[in-house]
């Protein structure tokens, strides 16, 4: 359990990393993708909702930390994307590919959207709206395309460090 | 399963009110809060684990971006450039020299000419991972004498400024941020007005006066205030688009930067103003 939260945590901290290095010099029209949001998605559809959220938490406080926006923005949108994504877990029965991929564009959509509107709602300085709009679907869209390479990383990496019960978290 | 399912409620409950707490934490205490702490110690951590990563995968980001931006004659001339290097090596390196050379010496210029400053350099790490945000790591600190509200320049112009800084590493928020604001002027006419950020490339400017004098094409600078942050004169953009209102109190325009925000990498931080009347 202790080697799981490490490496789950190591987890978190190489998706910021990568994302605040790499992927920055990815972006397409000027938006860039969220590896973190497509982990915490990847997470909770396989492990559950505690896990999708915890680790929703931490990659969203990671995030603001590194940012400039108020830190904690993120943090409440992506554990509760995690934990949302996470219940629906046990209604994901079919093995096609593109029930993630659309899960992951719907999640990523609202995480980005309800991002916006939080911020909104705070009197946070955002962007225009039209502009986040047109970045909340060209990121969701961003995401959904990098599902299949991400995905099958995650589950492996889950399911070797699931505990030998049967019971998960 | 019931207990399971009321578990996890809990959990998620309690979540949400510790982000719910740092939120506010963070909105009432400002600088010298413990989140402010937090960030410092969350750039401590990650700027050099960005600075090594960035060393290692610049060329991959460079080929990738490169790939982003097929289809543009900026994008062509990178992808031409790397043929070049890849059949010649020795002309590779001369040219890489000598590009860096005049960003330098550009550099140099801004610092010299238009700003007449006390500045630090440094190299972007990092980006802020967020779509609606716009904030750099930069390999700078406090030892290196660089502190919050510091401006930062490049060989273009306004790049933004530190918002947080611990001993190695800063945070820079770019003026293209929607939370930043600057004085500004027209610097034909000096009118002069706010500017506030609105996105990737983009600057809303509001003039105090709404008859000032502002057409398309305009330069637009720094304008220093008392106890401002920014040094007086750096060039800011070029007005693009300007706004017709009636009976408006302001007269609102757009400007375009600029600074090349998506491939920011050499900054000055701008550590002491200018004293005394700038010279012509």
């Amino acid at each position: 359990m202790v080697r799981r939260v490490a490496v789950l945590g190591i987890l978190v901290a190489t998706c910021v990393l990568v994302q605040a290095t790499v992927f920055s010099s990815l972006r397409f029209g000027g938006i860039q993708p969220s590896l973190v949001l497509l982990a915490v998605v990847a997470l909770a559809l396989t492990d559950g909702p505690i896990t999708g959220a915890v680790f929703g938490f931490a990659g969203g406080l990671a995030s603001d930390l590194l940012g400039s926006t108020p830190v904690g923005l993120s943090a409440i949108v992506l554990s509760g994307l995690g934990y949302g994504l996470g219940s629906l877990k046990p209604y994901l029965v079919t093995p096609s590919p593109l029930v993630p991929m659309a899960l992951t564009f719907a999640a990523s959509l609202a995480g980005l959207l309800g991002f916006g509107f939080l911020a909104a709602m705070l009197n946070v300085p955002v962007p225009p709206a039209g502009f986040m709009l047109r970045a909340g679907l060209l990121g969701s869209a961003y995401n959904m395309l990098l599902t299949p390479f991400v995905f099958p990383l995650v589950r492996e990496l889950s399911s070797r460090l699931r505990p030998q019960r049967i019971e998960g978290w | 399963m019931y207990n399971r399912k009321r578990r996890n409620r809990l959990l998620l409950g309690l979540l949400l009110v510790a982000s719910i707490t740092v939120v506010t934490l963070d909105f009432r205490q400002g600088q010298g809060g413990p989140i402010a702490h937090l960030r410092r110690a969350a750039v401590a951590v990650f700027g050099p684990l960005e600075e090594g990563v960035s060393r290692i995968v610049h060329p991959v980001g460079d080929f990738l971006s490169g790939l982003g931006q097929v289809g543009t004659l900026r994008g062509e001339n990178s992808r031409l450039k790397r043929e070049v290097a890849e059949l010649k090596d020795r002309v590779n390196t001369y040219d890489d020299l000598a590009r860096e050379n005049g960003e330098l010496r550009r550099l140099v210029g801004m610092r010299d000419e238009r700003c007449r400053c006390k500045t630090v350099a440094a190299t972007r790490v990092g980006t802020a991972p967020s779509n609606y945000s716009w904030a750099i790591t930069i390999n700078v600190g406090t030892a290196d004498g660089v502190g919050p509200d510091m401006a930062v320049i490049n060989q273009d112009g306004l790049v933004g400024k530190v918002v947080e800084a611990n001993a190695n590493y800063a945070v820079v928020k770019l003026i293209v941020d929607p939370g930043s604001g600057a004085t500004a002027r027209v610097a034909r006419s000096a009118a002069i007005g706010r500017l506030s950020g609105r996105g990737p490339s983009s600057l809303s400017f509001e003039l105090l006066d709404p008859e000032a004098e502002v057409i398309v094409g305009d330069a637009v600078v720094t304008a220093a205030i008392e106890k401002g942050i920014f040094p007086e004169g750096i060039p800011v953009g070029t007005v693009t688009e300007v706004f017709r209102e009636r009976n408006a109190l302001t007269k609102r325009v757009r400007v375009t930067p600029y600074v090349d925000f998506s491939s920011i990498d050499k900054v000055l931080v701008v550590t002491a103003k200018a004293t005394g009347p700038p010279e012509g």
